[in-house]
């Protein structure tokens, strides 16, 4: 007995040992009560904050420390940030900027056009990364005309120049100090420098980021000291984290079921806001494949689509309709296209004249003995995605059309869009800054389901060589027109089913104020928030 | 003179309640053993001779169990007696050996342990102390090299063995009474006349009254002083060894003892037929159907024991009313 | 004793590398390019020449022979390359989440037991009594809810209601209660109910009525005869069951943001990180080996029959 009692003490033992190390765990130090801090949540770690990269780098923390040359505002406006002002050249291939002046980093040192070079020198050191980005395949080169001018050459004139030097990344600026010494930031960086209003204070990884006011910011100072980032991924703990008080705020496009958002929003002891259009959840239909080869089944599925039932059912009013690709309020889309309205006879109607007709007793249309059947791709973790098909697959059965769902993991489901194996593929538009330009520049690569569903049209030649003149050229006016032509024809010929505009969404305690939305989608604007 | 019983039994009767009636498992057992005599309780398996055993010692309980009756264990009642005076005569006062020793020890616990712990259960002894006692019955029992056997576990060692550690076990509390259930029942020929004779001698020497049951006409000629013989809860006949054997009375003894080669026969014959089933077992003689010597008398019989000259009882019509039966078997 | 020990470790050496082959040609199995699911990661679009220079960067260009190799060579030198998506090395990750998983383990078994003991002898003594019966009822409730909904329960009731608790995290002491109890709460059931049978399962058995026969007070004939052979079966099936509760913590990690492996499992799994999958699927290999190792002694330990090979005299 006595050898099984000595076994079970020392297990005994170890086990009280190791439970209470569980005191050793992080816990972010420091009190609400003291600092003015605020505390929300991000489903995955921040990362290591290198402006110059992606993944595992989170957009939003990339954003509160770094800074870029010129800011993007409401509708498109550029303005000024740590470039104050600015010169195009006649030709358009050369941007001269004057730098603030005054600007530190938080480390000290100056910003200026040196180290503005520096940093421009690694991100095209590693141009093979950036080669998505256009921006950065059309710079020739960089110039520190002087302390604090800075000359950038395109190899060709890039209207989006000055939206995508907006972006979060990868044009932010490091401090020279916390570059690597080999000047590579693609190796990885020392320290987090940047010039932004917020600095990383505490870190441990996968739990928790601290970030504090940089008290020597050269622009309006955020009104808290301090701002804490716990590590979150399940939206339900996230909302049960709220209610408890454990965080203050909840922000951003389904971090919280929809469900969870109106029942906080029903029990009107917190603040909800919802943001204006961020960017668009559409469909795209492939106009190479089966039966949405034809132009009239494709706006027959437009007309057969009840889409204020899946706003009122599936986004309990929280996004509004979306008739069209871009949201009017975007630059060059407010273009006054006509919507394709909810009418089942009208869809009935395309459909007979297609060819398609339902045969008595039978739920489907037939041609030639083949029933009308398509498939809808989705990624079977989005809630949403699952949500509008099922919608769409009972209205599509109305008008006699069988629609399959095929839900698949994410990847799996990338690679459909991909490859163009699909009939209908869900394919959101990327938001500012990026709409309209960036996503209709990708829509020439065949790499993307914009390029697959487009690619069995007739005029896919003429649309790719439009866009290509609409990027490149400086004259306002045609510009317009040219958007006008692309985007007037992608309507018309159908190969798009927009359904809602995303909306952003926050939660917060009553002692929360000053929460606005930023028009850039990926970040949070955490520099006006107040809190008592 | 007869001295005063150490055990006394009288009218033991134990009954379980079912779902179909009660099962009527013993039924007015009755016999007393005296310092240094052995009872030997014949029958066959299913005669109720392990419950007797058992609620001797008070470990026949259960849900739907009644005991009553009477037993008495040197001058004192058993009956009612709290749990923890029970269990204290059990082992000491009362001490028992069970029927199958390999699977009697708990295979993870080494014999000197069980030894041990029993005597440490009922005395201050100190584990020195208590070792040292143990070796010494050991040695008694049959067992020289009792050190190594200590140590041991049981699956170490033979049945033989494990059965003398049991009679050391049950000896070294110097019981006034040991119960033995079938005790060389699984053992061979050679090993068995070996602890019989062991037994036996720890019993004279220690002049402790013993109830030896067993199916083994050997066994209970080779232990006993006086035999019981058992059918269905009754104990049909009991006489002492010498009187039985030579000149049965009821027709179940002589069924048992018929066609055997004197009294070196090992097993009993097995009668034609199968005993009543106890549950509700009715008051009339339960080898009626069975028995070869049924009379008229035997239909209004409710077996009540005829005590016969020279302490001689026997349960049978045959010995009531007629006395001419029983002049004519002891003619 | 030592040469058994010695002999099963060597074991683990051809386990080892039969795992990491299976890792290696089933992970590159799975549908979708790590190349690209990194470049969806840092919203980057795919397009096929930025594919192929991932591809180039993770030395997936390279034929599947000599990528394999590699792979192992470094893994001999405790090198387990870099994660794909992180940029970090896979050991440092593995060792950085580990410590959380282990701790949770720990306290999920150490509540186990508390539980499950005292309920199993309870329920076993008290045969059929309502406390027999409850124990049923919470071992059929343990068995069949499922961990995520019950962690909700609990955080619902602990922290939001009772304001006992806090919701999730890994920091003090009560962070620890509340995912160590949905993780505990059905092993605790199935192992309640194991120790119950196998106690009654003792309490019929021979050496326990001649335990009583003996005149052994109640106290020893239930702790030394019936709780220590009952314990044996239990002990080994607990055992065994560590090297599940340290693969199976995944939910109750991502319910309660709690920082552990599993978590970093299922990132990675999802995004074909197939340094981090590898590394984890060898270090599982050598948990559950050495889990039946330290079983398999117990047993040695614990059974006389087994350690002293049940020789005759």
């Amino acid at each position: 007995m006595s050898r099984l009692k000595h076994a079970s003490a020392a297990l005994f033992m170890l086990l009280a040992l190791l439970v209470l190390t569980a005191g050793c765990g992080g816990k972010p130090a420091g009190d609400a009560a003291r600092a003015k801090s605020l505390t929300f949540s991000w489903s995955k770690d921040i990362g290591d904050l290198n402006p110059h990269l992606y993944s595992p780098s989170q957009m939003f923390a990339q954003a509160m420390v770094y800074e870029p040359l010129v800011k993007y505002a409401e509708g498109g406006k550029i303005e000024p940030c740590l470039a104050e002002s600015w010169t195009v050249s006649a030709d358009g291939r050369e941007y001269t900027f004057k730098l603030r002046r005054g600007v530190k980093f938080s480390d000290g040192s100056a910003f200026d056009a040196k180290a503005a070079k520096k940093n421009f020198d690694a991100v095209l050191a590693n141009a093979q990364r950036h080669q998505w980005l256009d921006l950065v395949n059309q710079i020739q080169d960089t110039e520190a005309v002087d302390e604090y001018t800075l000359k950038v050459v395109f190899k060709n004139a890039y209207y989006p120049a000055l939206q995508e030097l907006s972006l979060i990344r990868p044009l932010r600026f490091l401090g020279p100090a916390g570059f690597p010494d080999s000047g590579k930031t693609s190796e990885g960086i020392k320290k987090p420098i940047g010039t932004g209003p917020w600095v990383l204070s505490e870190y441990k990884k996968g739990e928790y980021a601290v970030f504090t006011r940089n008290e020597h910011y050269w622009g309006a100072k955020p009104k808290l000291e301090k701002v804490t980032v716990k590590v979150i991924p399940d939206g339900e703990s996230r909302v049960l984290a709220f209610e408890k008080g454990e965080i203050d705020l909840i922000f951003g496009s389904g971090t919280i079921s929809l469900d969870s958002f109106k029942q906080l929003r029903d029990s009107n002891k917190y603040g909800t806001m919802i943001s204006g259009p961020m960017s668009t959840r559409t469909l795209a239909v492939n106009s190479n494949r089966g039966p949405t080869r034809d132009l009239r089944v494709r706006r027959a599925l437009q007309h057969g689509f009840n889409k204020q039932a899946v706003i009122d059912g599936v986004f309990l009013g929280t996004e509004k309709k979306a008739d069209t690709l871009f949201s009017p309020n975007f630059p060059y889309c407010d273009l006054g296209l006509k919507p394709l309205e909810y009418s089942v006879e009208k869809a009935g109607a395309l459909l007979d004249e297609a060819g398609w007709i339902k045969p008595a007793g039978k739920e489907f249309r037939e041609k030639d003995g083949v029933p009308l059947e398509l498939e809808l791709c989705f990624d079977s973790t989005n809630n949403i995605q699952k949500a509008v098909a099922e919608v769409m697959q009972g209205d599509l059965k109305k008008i006699g059309v069988s629609l399959k769902l095929v839900g698949e993991e994410s990847q799996s489901y990338n690679q459909r869009q991909k490859d163009g194996n699909f009939h209908l593929i869900f394919s959101d538009t990327w938001g500012a800054p990026y709409d309209p330009h960036s996503l209709v520049s990708s829509m020439r690569v065949p790499s993307h389901a914009d390029y697959q569903a487009q690619s069995g049209l007739p005029m896919k030649a003429d649309i790719d060589r439009k866009i290509g003149e609409v990027l490149l050229t400086t004259d306002e006016k045609a510009r317009r027109e040219l958007y006008s032509q692309i985007l007037g024809t992608l309507h018309d010929q159908a190969v798009y089913l927009p359904v809602s505009y995303q909306t952003n969404m926050a939660v917060y305690h009553k002692n929360v104020s000053g929460v606005t939305f930023s028009p850039q989608v990926n970040e949070i604007p955490l520099d006006g928030i107040d809190k008592t | 003179m007869k001295s005063k019983p150490l055990l006394k039994v009288d009218n033991l009767q134990v009954r379980i309640a079912v779902p179909g009636g009660v099962v009527r498992v013993l039924n007015g057992v009755s016999f007393q053993i005296r310092a240094g005599k052995v009872l030997g309780l014949l029958g066959e398996s299913g005669c109720g001779k392990t419950v007797t055993c058992l609620s001797l010692a008070g470990l026949f309980n259960g849900p739907g169990i009644t005991v009553s009756g009477n037993v008495e264990l040197n001058g004192r009642s058993m009956m009612d007696l709290p749990a923890e005076k029970m269990r204290s005569v059990r082992g000491r006062e009362l001490a028992m050996i069970m029927q199958n020793p390999m699977s009697a020890f708990n295979p993870l616990v080494t014999v000197g342990r069980h030894f041990t712990e029993t005597i440490r259960s009922h005395s201050p002894a100190t584990g020195r102390e208590a070792w040292q006692t143990a070796m010494e019955y050991l040695r008694r029992a049959g067992l020289p090299d009792s050190g190594r056997v200590m140590e041991q576990y049981p699956f170490q060692l033979s049945g033989g063995m494990l059965q003398r550690v049991m009679v050391a076990i049950a000896m070294s509390m110097r019981p006034s009474v040991l119960l033995a259930d079938e005790p060389t029942t699984s053992l061979d020929a050679t090993l068995r006349a070996q602890i019989l004779g062991q037994i036996a001698h720890l019993l004279r020497d220690f002049k402790t009254g013993a109830l030896i049951v067993s199916h083994d006409l050997g066994v209970i000629a080779r232990l006993a002083d006086k035999v019981a013989v058992m059918y269905c809860g009754y104990i049909v006949e009991m006489a002492s060894v010498a009187e039985l054997f030579d000149r049965p009375l009821h027709p179940y003894t002589r069924a048992l003892l018929s066609s055997r080669a004197g009294i070196k026969k090992k097993r009993l014959t097995p009668v034609g037929g199968q005993p009543p089933s106890l549950l509700n077992l009715g008051d009339s003689c339960p080898f009626f159907e069975r028995c070869a010597e049924v009379e008229r008398a035997c239909l209004n019989y409710r077996m009540e024991p005829e005590i016969l000259p020279g302490g001689r009882m026997v349960r049978c019509a045959g010995y009531g009313a007629s006395k001419g039966k029983v002049l004519r078997g002891l003619a | 004793m030592v040469r058994y020990v010695f002999m099963r470790l060597a074991g683990l050496v051809p386990v080892l590398l039969g795992i990491s082959l299976v890792t290696f040609i089933l992970v590159r199995l799975v549908p979708c390019d790590p190349a690209e699911v990194y470049l969806r990661l840092s919203q980057i679009p795919p397009t096929p020449e930025m594919v192929a220079s991932v591809r180039a960067d993770l030395g997936l260009d390279r034929p599947l022979y000599a990528q394999y190799l590699d792979w192992l060579w470094k893994a001999a030198h405790l090198d387990f390359g870099v994660s794909f998506a992180t940029k970090q090395p896979v050991l440092a990750e593995i060792t950085r989440c580990f410590p959380a998983t282990l701790q949770l383990t720990l306290a999920s078994m150490a509540l186990v037991l508390l539980v499950s003991l005292p309920a199993g002898i309870l329920a076993a003594l008290y045969k059929d009594s309502i406390f027999d019966q409850f124990s049923r009822l919470l071992a059929f409730l343990g068995a069949s809810v499922p961990n995520f909904w019950l962690g909700f329960l609990l955080i619902y009731l602990f922290s939001l209601k009772l304001d006992l608790l806090p919701v999730l995290g890994r920091g003090t002491p009560a962070h620890l209660a509340l995912p160590a109890a949905t993780l505990a709460l059905s092993y605790a059931a199935t192992y309640t109910r194991l120790l119950r049978t196998s106690m009654l399962d003792c309490m019929s058995a021979d050496f326990v009525l001649y335990a009583r026969a003996r005149g052994l007070r109640e106290r020893l004939v239930l702790g030394r005869h019936v709780l220590k052979n009952a314990l044996l079966p239990v002990t080994t099936a607990f055992g065994m069951s560590i090297g599940h509760m340290l693969a199976g913590s995944v939910i109750v990690e991502n319910v309660f943001a709690w920082p552990g492996v599993g978590r970093l499992c299922v990132y990675s799994i999802f995004n074909r990180d197939y340094p981090v999958i590898q590394c984890y699927a060898l270090i599982m290999a050598v948990i559950f080996v050495t889990c039946n190792l330290v079983v398999d002694m117990a047993y040695r330990f614990l059974d006389p029959r087994i350690r002293l090979g049940g020789g005759r005299q």
